[in-house]
């Protein structure tokens, strides 16, 4: 059996900042495709800086991060960003002016497609609106859907320009038990059927059980929370 | 594009974001206003300099060649001074392109050539240098190349000029004259009749011209070169015919009012049948005379109704022949009672043939007019006297040159020509048009007077003129002064004037026009080629308009004014564009979450800076279509401004004789391309700071504190 293509990999990861409080500690990790991972960790401890540290919106103090083999330090961090990871936020942030499909197709649109693209990625873009159950919403303003509605936009979203990784922000954190179950399980299902490697930042013990690895965040260190 | 599509979301106003959207409109509505203004001052001021450029050319021609000090120190320019053929006079240069030889002297009949001339300027073969001809030669090859090109000769001289102007105390109709004198030393310049412009600065006659013409022409000759009021006698059938028909030969329709308050209209001028509204006048209980107004008045019926002491209403009808007044009670038969109009009357028509053959006097001259009178047509002969011209539109165009001559300048197929004399006892003259404000007309006669030196002493020569039309000289200091004059006579006077001595390099020369004045450069320097290549460059000395000593300082006052102008209108440009960083940077500000959002999309610095920037041209753009739009709007309707200018200022807003009759009313295409140039680019300029501002946000802080 083939070992799975490493996504990320982050190599003595540190943040702090100038008042001198320390995020990350010579933090490393490796993801693999198709590999869903859960960190948790109490309020405060640093899981949002770490995710927007592997999703290059910020910059670690010091360490090394490559993204499919490729150092983010000497790569075009935006087309980066365009083409191989996908965002999904634990306030949806989507452009509420903006239909479903328009906010779907945004990151195709950032990465100048092609005439011809342009309707493929239409195209797709309807498909993944119907693989998460709102196709029906695609031509609706954002703003005026629910909140579960909203992240399945994102998911959608998310996984538009088919990207390696997909870092999720406690993506159930502003939805009630019921909807929140419905997403967790329609992300994970996303991410094994199209072999995407995720990484879930949650609070949700329960939630976290369903993915391959758990780790919990704790004093800039991650550590096994098997 | 996604930039565009983003950003066109961002200018769409919408309820949520209205100090957005206000401050967007605001900042349309500031660059609209600016660039209207901008655009309306530069294309008024283009327009103006244009159209003072076209007169100068227009006159002085857009090529001046004159002849350098070497010309006239030379051999070629002196010899006619000693040779018998040439008269011992100098020649003209029109006169030494007519000459048959290039060199007059002939060693066995005129006297030797004095030692300490210059020596003739020999060609290749031996025989004397015709700089004349050569420069005609090259003007002829230029013709080739550029087919519009026209060369005609000038001179300039000076005399003093005295008119001497007769008026009646009333219009035509008075025999009592008044006479003053009007003295003005003047530039002479020769008419230049091959100028394909200069029909474009003459003023066709008035009517004030006409009037004064027929009066003029009761008056009998007189002696134009006394200085002294004298008397003024009537002319004779005979002159008076004479000099009344190359004036009514060309006045073609007119049209009139009566003079006084009303005019006396014939029965036969009521058709049969006809009805209308009158009013009796009577004294001593009897009618003196029926007034009919020209419209019909609905007062006047109610009045009708009514009886005053001397005025009745009622209603004039013909029948039979006869005329008949009528009121509600009575009828009365009034063939013989006057007709009087009243003085709104508009009557078109033209002078009577037959009163033309055989008037001896204004008295005698008649009109053949027609009239709506209460919405009847009515025709009528009616004594000329008793008429206002208030419109009139001399022929100035024929085919051919006329058998008589107009009293004012005419236009052929190629030329305009000006009438040789008035009686065959004056020359024409045109003056600058201030001398009609002044109140000269057509028709005044006078003198030009000058010095001639004789053996013994210095005599005035006096040479009778008459006003045949006048010019707008424009706005040069030299234009008020120079009067325009036959070119020979011009060359008779500069020849035995001693009273007035101009630069001989600024007295005489050619004038080349040519129809595109932006060629003006390209003309000069190839025809300096030429006369560099013939030999003659040393001879003469070319001068394009921008150059002329007379006009440079004003045409460099016109660029200077126009580059600052050009800058005053790019600060306040600067200014208005300026106004779209506030409403970017507000923008930014509310758009901060979308711009982190973007960002964590992928979406490059450039792209986000973009976004704005197109933002700030899309403003820019949009204000300056609209304020183009709203000056093209004025432009084409600038009289209407104008007018209610000076009526706010309650006298005229533009000095006629500094922006012409009527203000420029096109649009300066360079003025409208700088405008849709210089907005865009400032206003992406303007917008550079807040869409810097924008890509230099951190997507994760954004987010978060979100």
């Amino acid at each position: 059996m083939n070992t799975p293509k490493i996504v990320l990999k982050a190599k003595k990861l540190s943040k702090s900042y100038q008042n001198g409080l320390h995020i990350l500690n010579n933090l490393s990790l490796d993801i693999h495709e198709g590999e869903t991972i859960a960190i948790l960790g109490p309020s405060g401890v640093g899981k949002t800086t770490l995710l927007n540290i592997l999703g290059t919106l910020e910059e670690p103090t010091s360490g090394e991060l490559e993204i499919l083999s490729t150092p983010v330090a000497k790569a075009n961090i935006s087309t980066l960003r365009n083409k191989h990871i996908g965002f999904i936020f634990q306030f949806y942030h989507l452009l509420e002016e903006y239909s479903a499909l328009d906010n779907v197709l945004l990151p195709a649109q950032i990465a100048r497609e092609s005439t011809s693209s342009r309707s493929a990625a239409k195209e797709r873009a309807l498909m993944l609106l119907d693989k998460v159950g709102i196709s029906h919403r695609a031509h609706f303003l954002t703003k005026l859907l629910s909140g579960g509605e909203k992240q399945r936009v994102a998911i959608a979203r998310a996984l538009c320009n088919n990207p390696s990784l997909i870092l999720a922000d406690e993506p159930t954190g502003n939805l009630d038990e019921q909807t929140a179950k419905s997403i967790y399980h329609l992300l994970l299902d996303c991410a094994k059927t199209l072999n995407k490697a995720l990484v879930i930042v949650t609070h949700n013990l329960d939630f976290a059980k369903l993915c391959d690895q758990r780790f919990l965040l704790k004093e800039g260190f991650l550590q096994s929370a098997e | 594009m996604f930039e565009l599509f983003i950003a066109r979301k961002y200018l769409v106003p919408r309820r949520k974001q209205i100090s957005v959207s206000l401050i967007a409109l605001m900042s349309v509505a500031v660059i609209a206003l600016v660039v209207w203004l901008v655009l309306l001052f530069l294309s008024v001021t283009e327009g103006i300099e244009k159209s003072w450029l076209k007169k100068l050319t227009s006159l002085n021609s857009p090529i001046r060649i004159t002849p350098t000090n070497y010309y006239y120190s030379s051999y070629y320019y002196h010899i006619d001074t000693i040779s018998s053929s040439s008269g011992y006079t100098h020649k003209s240069l029109k006169e030494k392109l007519a000459s048959e030889t290039s060199d007059p002297y002939l060693s066995e009949e005129d006297e030797e050539i004095p030692s300490f001339w210059p020596k003739p300027d020999l060609d290749a073969h031996g025989n004397l240098k015709d700089p004349v001809k050569a420069l005609f030669r090259s003007l002829e090859t230029m013709k080739k190349k550029h087919p519009s090109l026209l060369a005609e000769d000038y001179e300039v001289t000076g005399a003093l000029m005295k008119l001497r102007l007769i008026r009646p105390t009333s219009t035509l109709s008075s025999q009592l004259d008044q006479q003053s004198f009007l003295t003005q030393m003047t530039y002479v310049a020769s008419f230049s009749e091959k100028s394909p412009f200069l029909h474009s600065l003459l003023l066709p006659p008035s009517t004030e011209d006409i009037h004064h013409l027929i009066y003029l022409a009761s008056l009998s000759a007189e002696d134009t070169s006394l200085d002294l009021p004298h008397e003024i006698t009537r002319s004779s059938y005979e002159l008076f015919q004479k000099r009344l028909q190359p004036i009514c030969a060309y006045l073609g329709t007119m049209h009139f009012t009566p003079l006084r308050s009303y005019v006396e209209l014939p029965i036969d001028s009521l058709q049969e049948g006809a009805s209308l509204q009158a009013i009796a006048h009577s004294a001593h209980g009897r009618i003196t005379h029926i007034c009919l107004p020209t419209t019909l008045s609905k007062k006047l019926l109610h009045d009708s109704q009514k009886r005053s002491q001397h005025l009745v209403y009622g209603t004039l009808h013909k029948k039979e022949g006869h005329l008949f007044f009528s009121t509600q009670r009575d009828s009365f038969l009034v063939d013989t009672i006057p007709l009087h109009s009243d003085d709104k009357l508009h009557l078109v028509g033209e002078i009577r043939r037959e009163s033309l053959n055989s008037a001896r006097n204004i008295q005698e001259l008649f009109a053949t007019v027609e009239a709506h009178l209460q919405n009847i047509s009515i025709k009528a002969s009616l004594p000329l006297h008793q008429l206002r011209i208030t419109k009139a539109s001399p022929i100035q165009h024929f085919e051919n040159s006329p058998l008589t001559l107009p009293l004012w300048p005419y236009f052929t197929k190629n030329s305009c020509s000006l009438p040789v004399t008035l009686s065959h006892e004056d020359h024409g003259v045109i003056l600058p048009k201030h001398f009609k404000d002044s109140g000269v007309c057509i028709g005044d006669k006078g003198f030009l007077s000058y010095g001639v030196a004789t053996a013994s002493a210095m005599q005035e020569q006096r040479l009778p003129i008459y006003v045949a039309g006048f010019y707008d000289p424009g706005i040069m200091a030299v234009g008020a002064k120079c009067i325009l004059m036959q070119g020979d006579i011009v060359h008779n006077i500069a020849m035995s004037s001693s009273s007035f001595t101009l630069d001989e390099t600024m007295s005489s020369g050619i004038q080349v026009w040519f129809a595109d004045l932006e060629q003006t450069q390209a003309i000069a320097a190839s025809l300096a080629q030429l006369l560099k290549q013939e030999g003659i460059d040393r001879y003469f000395d070319i001068t394009p308009f921008y150059e002329y000593d007379f006009a440079k300082d004003l045409l460099q006052q016109f660029q200077s004014d126009k580059y600052l102008f050009t800058l005053v209108g790019v600060i306040i440009l600067i200014v208005a564009c300026s106004n779209i960083i506030s409403f970017l940077v507000l923008m930014v500000s509310d758009k901060k979450k979308e711009i982190g959002i973007l960002q964590a999309m992928g979406a490059s610095s450039t792209s986000i800076a973009m976004i704005f920037a197109l933002c700030g041209a899309a403003v820019g753009l949009l204000g300056s279509v609209l304020g183009s739009l709203a000056a093209y709007l004025t432009m084409h309707n600038i009289s209407s401004l104008v007018n209610l200018l000076s009526l706010i200022q309650g006298r005229s807003a533009f000095h006629e004789s500094f922006y012409g009759s009527t203000l420029p009313s096109a649009l300066s295409s360079e003025a409208v391309l700088f405008i849709l140039i210089s907005t865009p680019i400032l206003s992406v300029l303007a917008g550079l700071v807040p869409a810097i501002k924008a890509c230099r946000c951190n997507p994760a802080r954004t987010l978060r504190s979100e």
